[in-house]
């Protein structure tokens, strides 16, 4: 049976190839970020956590793949270019959360929309997120969540960031989004995005809505 | 039941329904008190990997999982499992925190060193270094002046990688070439540096193996003679004052 692209790429990441996997990246017909992270990144590094279920590779190996996928998508998705001054946002994963390959990609399609983000990554603390969101004043303000056992301080984040005075909008991502019902937590105050498409969908709205205000 | 209870590991006796039978102070130890199902010593994500051995099945068999400690909601363990005839499942729970926290503490210094690499400038130090070494490719090419006669300019400074570079080129050139006489001009020639030094005496006594004849040098100026001097060399070399002289001289 041929093994699918996604497969390639995360043997890849798990051989701990960085250069081979740049190069498989950069080979792929279809350059769209969007397509790259949706058909090739997040399926890969799925079948990584599956590998893990199977019993094939332990957390070492895991901790490796995702050290050299965070170097490829570093190293492949420069921004650069024009930044909006009126387009800002700011992504981040809840205190315990280490899961932050998804929000880095997020990021990184809002920065080829030309926002301006901040990305602070893996586990930042409610008070610091609450600190740099009144000092940035984003319009949109991203966590994501992977670890069930990270679920019960999401309300809380939700809850302080929704009162922001310049009323962000809040999104929530992650795995568990397609897991499990968040609406309690979200609380009416923050709109779950389930995957990479619903994100490209949410935003494309947003700035249509924008244009037509 | 007193064996188990002194058991130097973390240990659980469980039935085919999951229920935990006995237990070594050692869990008691690391897991939540109140545990009665060994569903409840684990994270719910280690769960599905779980179930895929709470069939009696033959012989031993490990794997790992995230267990619900006492101190800490995750506790990687390595998880050994056999089961006996008597439908009971003997679990030997080791703690790898330790080993994978070296490890973890790596990745996050990376994440870190990415985080704050500027890939933009890395790149272009990237292209730089490219050109460095094709800059020193280019600043000694030989040039064959006739067909025994071949001239090496060296241009800039003479220092150890550029030497390196050039020598590799210039061997293959007069290899290829079988040149008699093999002249060096250092009239473009910048500072000389001690390693570069070395590196050039090396290429001089290469070359003069190759064509049983020693190089020879043109174009010195005082400082090049003072620096040459300086650095102590045993030159297998002959000196001439210009390439005019060797053309047209004799």
């Amino acid at each position: 049976m041929a093994i699918s692209d996604a497969e390639k790429l995360a043997r890849l990441f798990l051989e701990g190839d960085h250069a081979e996997a740049m190069n498989f990246i950069k080979q792929q017909p279809n350059q769209d970020k969007m397509v790259l992270f949706r058909d090739l990144f997040t399926p890969a590094m799925y079948l990584i956590g599956d590998l893990w279920e199977n019993n094939e590779i332990s957390v070492a190996d895991e901790h490796l793949a995702t050290g050299v996928c965070d170097f490829v998508l570093s190293r492949l998705f420069l921004v650069s270019g024009e930044k909006s001054v009126n387009k800002k946002a700011m992504f981040f994963c809840l205190q315990g959360e280490e899961h932050y390959l998804g929000i880095k990609m997020i990021n990184s399609l809002f920065q080829e929309k030309g926002w301006e983000t901040k990305y602070y990554g893996a586990s930042l603390p409610l008070e610091y997120a609450l600190k740099s969101a009144l000092q940035l004043k984003p319009q949109v303000i991203g966590l994501s969540v992977s670890i069930v056992y990270n679920l019960p301080v999401l309300k809380n984040y939700v809850r302080t960031l929704a009162a922001l005075p310049h009323k962000p909008s809040i999104l929530i991502g992650g795995r568990l989004t397609e897991k499990y019902d968040l609406e309690p937590y979200a609380n009416n105050q923050a709109i779950i995005i389930k995957n990479l498409n619903q994100a490209e969908q949410w935003l494309n709205e947003y700035t249509e809505k924008r244009i037509n205000a | 039941m007193i064996m188990t209870e002194a058991l130097p590991v973390p240990y659980l006796k469980i039935n085919k329904d999951g229920v935990v039978q006995s237990m070594s102070q050692k869990a008691r130890d690391l897991l939540n008190e109140d545990v009665e199902r060994l569903h409840d010593c684990f994270d719910e994500e280690s769960h599905n990997k779980l179930l895929k051995y709470m069939m009696p099945f033959q012989g031993e068999k490990r794997f790992e999982a995230n267990v619900k400690g006492k101190d800490h909601p995750f506790v990687l363990c390595d998880i050994h499992i056999s089961w006996d005839a008597e439908g009971f499942a003997h679990i030997v729970l080791i703690p790898t925190g330790t080993n994978v926290k070296g490890l973890e503490e790596k990745l996050l210094d990376l994440r870190m060193r990415l985080a704050s690499t500027d890939f933009e400038l890395f790149e272009k130090k990237e292209a730089l270094e490219e050109a460095m070494k094709r800059l020193d490719e280019l600043s000694g090419p030989l040039i064959p002046i006739s067909e025994k006669m071949a001239f090496v300019p060296l241009f800039g400074d003479i220092t150890e990688t550029k030497m390196v570079t050039v020598t590799g080129n210039t061997l293959k050139a007069a290899y290829e070439g079988q040149y008699e006489d093999i002249f060096f001009d250092l009239s473009a020639t910048g500072e000389i540096d001690e390693a570069g030094v070395q590196k050039l005496s090396e290429l001089f006594r290469m070359l003069q193996y190759m064509n049983g004849k020693p190089v020879q040098i043109i174009g010195v100026k005082p400082k090049h003679a003072r620096q040459l001097n300086t650095f102590d060399v045993d030159w297998p070399v002959y000196f001439e004052t210009s390439l005019k002289d060797v053309l047209f001289g004799q």
